[in-house]
């Protein structure tokens, strides 16, 4: 075979010779220097330690006495290994990378695979997983959440004794109906942080704070809200979220690896987009819950429908009154702030400034639930 | 600058890059020169022409850096006592075959004491995106069908591919490092991970524990990776060392960015000062150490530069959202790419022109306009091709930092060494050592 021409570096030494290495007939392997042939180093061919192939970069032959040969003869290193080192070649994954046909069926699979495994794949392991988990391992975390929570933004109830028990009593039917969950409703006062909304914790526990209670128009309506909280706790979408979110994250990491390297600024992105998804999955799937409870108990779904677009114009119009000179939003109630907004957006029409700040505020993708919400089939189970 | 004295250099051609075709540069050559082809093929064939003499050093840089873009290796070196074979300084373009202009300095010390001379030594980066792509994709799906096993060995293989294609003075860098040490401590990496996920969903006390624990073990982990990288990483068959302490990275870590968050910010550059000083002044090249020059003043000029562009995109962003509420957005969106830019290239440039191995140091010359560009071009391509873009957003970063980096070296590069206990073949290579692995991803 012709010898292979490369740079010669001795153990530990920076120094560069220009050598080359041939192997003769009976395996052994010799590295001499390029001109004067003065023999540098020698070694049985099976002995020779060679890097892998990697699209053109230079291969590193190593030998056992630490000296290097640098070579960019890729082809007749591949010839040298075939021949001396058949069991060791593992030539194969470089066959893979050069092979275009190949390369090409792997981008599709992979493109299909990080779909499926995004999109079905990992929300399906990720529900078993949190089914076959106990209970009890949410209990801890939600007892914590719900103390820091009364500490730093939510105040007691302000609503009567009377109210609550009238609340308490319209709610049983739906508690009743998931005997197998250990589900109880607290009131909270919102406050300013978390104003009119209804959140469930892992361990069953509803909060629903005094400004939902006000802004509902009938009871009803916040019957059809607790059928969504317990559509979370049902299908254990924080457990979930919080599985699928790591397991998400990790991967990407492993996948994408150093993010500095391709000097991009959006590089997490994807995994935000991935979370996003999934919460926005969980709400769907929290409010087919919901509808299949208030079919059967024959009321109307609009009652979901009715409050949460309450709930948005509310929030709408807390941001509208904010950015109004003059205005203490805080020191309003509900009914008056609504009043204002009324007045505010017919006075003139629509100011320039209104149409953007709807334009942001209002969540298409609200709007789009709340249409798919009436549309599902009717469940009459 | 040590070499003020000589004001007068020259550029020496040595060579065509690999990657571009040589009727290519003499194409480009002949247009850039405004000359004809065969001119410059007298260039091409020569073995070390002088291209341009009797310049400063600045503009010997940037007829280095216009050089490399077009194809063309050259390096810079000081006007020789004899006079170079040039005429007519006016005209751009003056084929010297060189003589005895160009002549490389020869290694034996009589004559490298004569000049103590910096000769510019650029680094060449000479991947391509498509090759890169298919072993990224390959890398990808074995990783996949492994459950991630097999991304132990894919970061070898990336990591290698970026050394391989890495030039310096005609050699490139290696990485030698185990796949298995590294899979050991992803493992392990993992389950710290899955502990502390788990911890802190389960309780909020047992996830600030854990957050606290992730506080102390993280100089360990510092210092255990850099030291694993640097161990792994050759050039010339000579490792690199990190040497960096535990002790030193809490402070540069922990201590001084708590300092900093303190004093509201006042001591953060400070702190990042102090980091990248125990980054670099930790390594050492075989038996040389880094000897790191940066003073804690040229990080305060950054920090403060930001500084004001935040202030002006500020007041620009609301200016604008007084204008049309949508265009505050844009305008802060343009703001943090320009300081995300101006970041990277600003520390790149301080941080390398202040590393000095010996008598050897390093020459950054990074752009802000031109990073800025490709920052966004690669951005975008990633997002509208999902990801697929990514392995060519890689090789065109890593060729930009090759550009844009060189090694002003005094004399050759034979003369380093490597240390004494590095000084085996890979067969006695981190054996015994239980802990010689990669913690982390």
């Amino acid at each position: 075979m012709q010898p292979i021409a490369g740079s010669w570096f001795m153990a530990g030494q920076a120094r560069r010779e220009p050598a080359e290495l041939a192997v003769d007939g009976s395996g052994v392997a010799r590295v001499v220097s390029q001109g004067e042939g003065r023999e540098l180093a020698r070694v049985n061919a099976a002995e020779l330690d060679v890097s892998s192939r990697l699209g053109q970069t230079p291969r590193f032959v190593r030998l056992p006495c630490g000296g290097v040969l640098e070579t960019d003869n890729n082809d007749a290193v591949d010839e040298l290994m075939h021949q001396w080192q058949p069991r060791r070649f593992l030539g194969w994954i470089h066959k893979l990378e050069s092979h275009l046909p190949f390369v090409i069926v792997t981008a599709l699979l992979v493109a299909i695979l990080a779909w499926a495994s995004v999109f079905h794949g990992l929300p399906a392991a990720a529900e078993r997983m949190a089914h076959a988990l106990p209970a009890e391992t949410l209990n801890t975390i939600s007892r914590e959440t719900l103390a820091l929570m009364d500490r730093l933004y939510l105040k007691p109830s302000e609503l009567s004794a009377a109210k609550q028990a009238e609340l308490q009593a319209d709610f049983a039917p739906v508690l009743a109906a998931y005997r197998q969950l250990p589900l109880k409703v607290l009131f909270r006062q919102g406050g300013e942080r978390v104003g009119a909304n209804a959140f469930a914790l892992p361990d069953g526990t509803m909060i629903f704070t005094d400004e939902i209670v006000t802004l509902a128009q009938r009871n009803e309506e916040l019957v059809a809200v607790l059928a969504h909280e317990v559509g979370h706790i049902h299908h254990r979408h924080s457990l979930r979220a919080m599985i699928q979110n790591s397991v998400i994250g990790i991967a990407y990491l492993m996948v994408v690896g150093d993010a500095s390297a391709v000097g991009d600024l959006f590089v997490g992105l994807p995994v935000v987009a991935a979370t996003l998804a999934y919460s926005r999955d969980h709400e769907l799937e929290a409010d087919r819950f919901s509808v299949a409870y208030l079919d059967r108990q024959g009321i109307e779904r609009q009652a979901f429908v009715n409050i949460l677009q309450r709930m948005n114009d509310s929030a709408q119009c807390r941001e509208l009154l904010s950015e109004q000179d003059g205005i203490a939003v805080d020191e309003l109630s509900e009914s008056e702030r609504l009043a204002l907004c009324g007045e505010l957006l017919a006075e003139g029409g629509k100011s320039k400034d209104s149409i953007w700040s709807d334009y942001f505020s209002t969540h298409p993708a609200m709007q789009e639930r709340l249409e798919r919400f009436v549309e599902y089939p009717f469940v009459d189970r | 600058m040590s070499d003020s004295a000589i004001d007068s250099f020259q550029v020496v051609y040595s060579g065509v890059l690999p990657g571009f075709s040589h009727t290519d540069v003499r194409t480009a050559m002949a247009k850039l020169f405004k000359t004809t082809e065969e001119k410059a093929e007298r260039i091409l064939a020569s073995n070390r022409a002088v291209i341009k003499a009797g310049i400063d050093q600045a503009m010997g840089e940037k007829y280095l850096e216009k050089l490399s873009s077009i194809g063309i290796a050259a390096q810079l070196k000081p006007e020789p006592a004899i006079v170079a074979i040039t005429s007519d300084a006016a005209t751009t373009f003056t084929a010297a075959v060189a003589g005895g202009g160009g002549e490389r300095i020869s290694t034996n010390a009589g004559a490298a004491t004569k000049h103590k001379a910096e000769e510019h030594v650029p680094f060449v980066f000479t991947g391509n995106g498509f090759e890169y792509f298919k072993i990224w994709i390959v890398n990808i799906l074995l990783s996949v069908i492994t459950l991630g096993i097999y991304s132990a060995w894919a970061k070898v293989r990336n990591k290698q591919y970026f050394y391989g294609n890495t030039l310096l003075d005609g050699a490139s860098f290696s990485y030698t490092a185990n796949p298995v040490k590294i899979l050991i401590g992803r493992i392990i990496a993992f389950v710290f991970f899955v502990v502390y996920a788990v911890a802190g969903e389960l309780s909020i006390v047992a996830g600030i524990i854990m957050a606290g624990l992730l506080l102390v073990i993280m100089p360990w982990v510092i210092c255990k990776s850099l030291r694993f990288n640097a161990h792994y990483s050759r050039y010339r068959n000579v490792p690199f060392v990190f040497h960096g302490r535990m002790g030193e990275a809490a402070m540069a870590f922990l201590l001084w960015p708590l300092l900093g968050a303190i004093t509201l910010g006042i001591l953060m550059p400070y702190a990042y000062y102090q980091q990248q000083k125990f980054i670099y002044n930790n390594h050492s090249y075989g038996t040389a150490d880094f000897d790191f020059r940066a003073t804690v003043g040229a990080y305060y000029g950054i920090f403060l530069l930001i500084l004001g562009i935040f202030v002006v995109g500020g007041i620009a962003a609301f200016l604008a959202g007084m204008v049309l509420p949508p265009l505050a957005f844009p305008v802060i969106a343009a703001m943090y790419l320009v300081v995300f830019a101006y970041f990277v290239v600003a520390t790149s440039n301080l941080n390398y022109n202040n590393i000095h191995v010996r008598e050897h140091r390093f020459k950054a010359r990074w752009k802000v306009q031109s990073y800025f560009w490709l920052m966004c071009t690669n951005t975008l391509g990633i997002l509208f091709t999902l990801g697929f873009f990514i392995p060519w957003a890689r090789v065109r970063t890593a060729r930009y930092k090759a550009r844009h980096t060189s090694v002003l070296a005094v004399g050759d590069l034979d003369s380093f060494a490597a240390a004494e206990r590095d000084a085996v073949g890979p067969v006695g290579e981190g054996m015994g050592d239980l802990f010689d692995i990669e913690v982390g991803f």
